[in-house]
């Protein structure tokens, strides 16, 4: 297992390039180009403000910013895992020609979510600082919060990437699943609004936790809850070492099946 | 692993499943809980061999044997069913020249994005990158996508980038099928220069006379396993006469079915001569094309045997042909008769050709009888030709002429070029030689 680990991080420099090939070529032939990675998250936000502000009213402040500061890391959790479901199928002209390890391909995605991710911050706090939510001390927190949300993405993205190969039906039904996923994180929500008999569902599902530790630096600026954080990483590391055993076993026959 | 080796191969066995229908989907396999219908087929059996460091080895067999299945469990593409390779040193493989070019990129984006695909980090790229651009030839082209390239440039970017991996193992699969002349020279001078390196080669190709050359070990794999290996020349002369065994028995079988097909014409001849026997006699005589004359005399078989007196399609060079005959005459019409051979190469060049005539032989016809031509030594280069076989009056009026009577192999191991044999031998005087 450790070899495993040994061999892909042998090929960093390739999954440097995978990740910066996506990156690059994802915008190839626009007009804005690279400017759009920036572009995305802005106009994404300039709607929800229209919309949230005009058209339907939310019983949250600044509710704009109530739902970016989470958006943002769900769109790269959602975007990793849809992204992984179909990456080794759609990389089997590579992988029936040359030998690298697998797993660089759903790394490779998660990777360049994270890169995503962080040039979606350049918006955000920004934002935030118009409405007067200055960076503060709990900062600190986010590389923490980050590196659980990695690593709690790429486990799932391992697994998925590797049954999708045998399941093709999995890439489609995970729309549906992050759909509903969506909506039981509370990402458009405060966990207040939720009825007390439901709450549950909240406090169990470790998106939800991910989501509120981001709420609580980015928008309430106070302590993420720490013991959750950790337990949530602790389960992570050990989702992480169970999708890399399934994904070794299984990779072997991916030549086959694709 | 002891050393000194450098590629292990233990036991590998490797099996395909060849699908006839294939469930892909999770309902298929829910609902109809089937895996689909396959066969299994054994592609490699046990399947061992050590490759010691230094060392070029070369992979002979016939077109499905199995040989690039065992290159590509070696670049661990493909994992076997049994058994384990183990390799010391970094791999680097020409089999698929240019897969993982991204055709937006640029020649030199794709240097890097390809080199690091082998695993080389961006230091050790960015000090061969100028190499790797000159020994491609791509000149200011290396700043244009690759989907603008030629695919001589195309391939040259990708073979030049796979060489330069600097690789302790170096895997390569007929890759002397695709380029020009010019191109093949380079590959092989480069394979020769790894080769004076100290590097370990594993090479397959359909180029007997380079595998012949460069390997120090042959693996001849036929049918999934290894059946012979050892000295090149020996093994390749082996693999030789086996290729051409098989084509002698497929050429057996070829003439025996159209001998069937002829006989069971006759018969449908027969029937219809005697239903309109006199339209017939003018279509009779209509020559075919490739066999003209007055029918006075008729050739009605020829065959040639080797020493032993075997009908055979395959002859090796140098060594005694017979060439039978047979014919049926009105011997009452026949006069002065005249019968000669030509043997042709298959693109009409005409090799060697006489007659009784020419060879001063009186022949006196029976009704029927067989004429024999014995040769000596058929000190013919090895290839395919064609025998014409002939029978006609002194003043060349043809009684029965046929062309390609039978066709023929001459076998050899020797690669000389040409068309016939001429006994020789090389004496070397050095410079103590007298000039008076």
């Amino acid at each position: 297992m450790i070899n495993d680990w040994i061999d892909i991080y042998k090929y960093r420099e390739f999954l440097k390039n995978s990740v910066s090939k996506d990156l690059k070529t994802r915008y190839r032939g626009s007009v804005f180009g690279f400017l759009w990675t920036f572009l995305n998250p802005l106009m994404m936000l300039v709607v929800y403000s229209i919309l949230f502000s005009i058209v339907v009213r939310m019983n949250v402040e600044n509710y704009p910013l109530f739902l970016f500061s989470t958006l943002l890391s769900w769109n790269f959790f959602s975007g990793s895992i849809l992204g992984s479901s179909s990456v080794i199928v759609g990389s089997a002209n590579l992988i029936k020609k040359i030998y690298f390890p697998h797993e660089v391909l759903p790394i490779s995605i998660v990777l360049g979510g994270l890169v995503n991710y962080i040039y979606g911050l350049v918006i955000l706090i920004p934002a935030l600082c118009i409405y007067g939510y200055y960076p503060n001390v709990y900062y600190l927190y986010l590389p923490l919060i980050l590196l659980v949300q990695v690593i709690l993405t790429l486990a799932i993205s391992l697994i998925v990437s590797s049954l999708t190969v045998f399941f093709r039906d999995l890439e489609h039904m995970l729309i549906i699943i992050m759909n509903a996923l969506f909506y039981l994180s509370g990402v458009l929500f405060p966990l207040t609004a939720v009825p007390e008999k439901v709450r549950w569902i909240f406090s169990y599902n470790p998106i939800a936790i991910m989501m509120d530790s981001y709420r609580d630096v980015f928008y309430y600026n106070k302590m993420p809850d720490m013991f959750s954080i950790s337990m949530l990483g602790l389960f992570s590391l050990v989702l992480l070492v169970v999708a890399q055993r399934i994904f070794a076993k299984l990779k072997f026959r991916f030549i086959e099946e694709i | 692993m002891m050393s000194g080796i450098a590629i292990k191969v233990s036991n590998v066995s490797k099996k395909f499943k060849i699908f006839e229908d294939k469930p892909a989907t999770l309902k298929d396999r829910i609902i109809f809980r089937s895996k689909g219908v396959y066969q299994e087929k054994w592609v490699l059996r046990d399947i061992s061999f050590d490759v010691p460091k230094g060392k070029m080895i070369g992979l002979i067999g016939r077109n499905g044997s199995g040989k690039s299945t065992l290159l590509k469990i070696l670049t661990r593409i493909l994992q076997p069913d049994k058994g384990s390779v183990e390799i010391v040193g970094r791999v680097s493989s020409l089999l698929e020249l240019g897969a993982g070019f991204h055709m937006d990129f640029t020649g030199r984006e794709n240097i890097y994005m390809n080199a690091s695909i082998f695993g080389l980090s961006r230091k050790e790229i960015d000090g061969k990158i100028d190499e790797i651009i000159r020994f491609a030839e791509l000149g200011p082209f290396i700043e244009n996508p690759v989907r603008t390239y030629s695919s001589g440039m195309y391939m040259r970017l990708a073979f030049s980038i796979a060489v330069h991996v600097d690789p302790d193992i170096l895997l390569i699969d007929e890759i002397l099928a695709v380029g020009d002349n010019a191109f093949q020279k380079k590959c092989i001078s480069r394979i020769e220069s790894f080769k004076s390196q100290g590097k370990t080669i594993v090479f397959v190709s359909h180029d007997n006379g380079v595998m012949e050359r460069l390997c120090d070990e042959l693996y001849w794999i036929h049918e999934s396993e290894i059946v012979q290996h050892g000295e090149p020349r020996k093994v390749v002369r082996d693999y030789m006469d086996f290729l051409n065994d098989s084509e002698e028995r497929r050429l057996t079988e070829e003439s025996e079915i159209v001998a069937t097909l002829m006989e069971n014409a006759e018969i449908v001849d027969i029937a219809e001569k005697v239903e309109k026997s006199e339209k017939t006699e003018k279509t009779e005589k209509t020559e075919k094309a490739g066999r003209w004359g007055n029918k006075l005399a008729e050739i009605t078989r020829v065959t040639m045997v080797d020493s032993k007196g075997e009908e055979k399609h395959f002859f090796d060079k140098g060594k005694p042909v017979t060439i039978f005959i047979a014919y049926a005459a009105l011997k009452a019409q026949i006069d002065k008769p005249v019968f000669g051979i030509g043997i042709y190469k298959m693109d009409g060049y005409c090799c060697y050709g006489t007659n009784t005539h020419i060879d001063n032989e009186k022949i006196s016809l029976d009704n029927t009888g067989v004429i024999e031509v014995s040769i000596e030594n058929l000190n013919l280069v090895a290839g395919e030709y064609y025998l014409d076989v002939a029978c006609h009056h002194e003043d060349g009026t043809p009684y029965d002429y046929i062309t390609k009577a039978l066709t023929f192999n001459v076998k050899s191991y020797e690669e000389e070029i040409g068309v016939a044999y001429l006994a020789h031998q090389w004496v070397h005087k050095g410079g103590n030689v007298n000039n008076e």
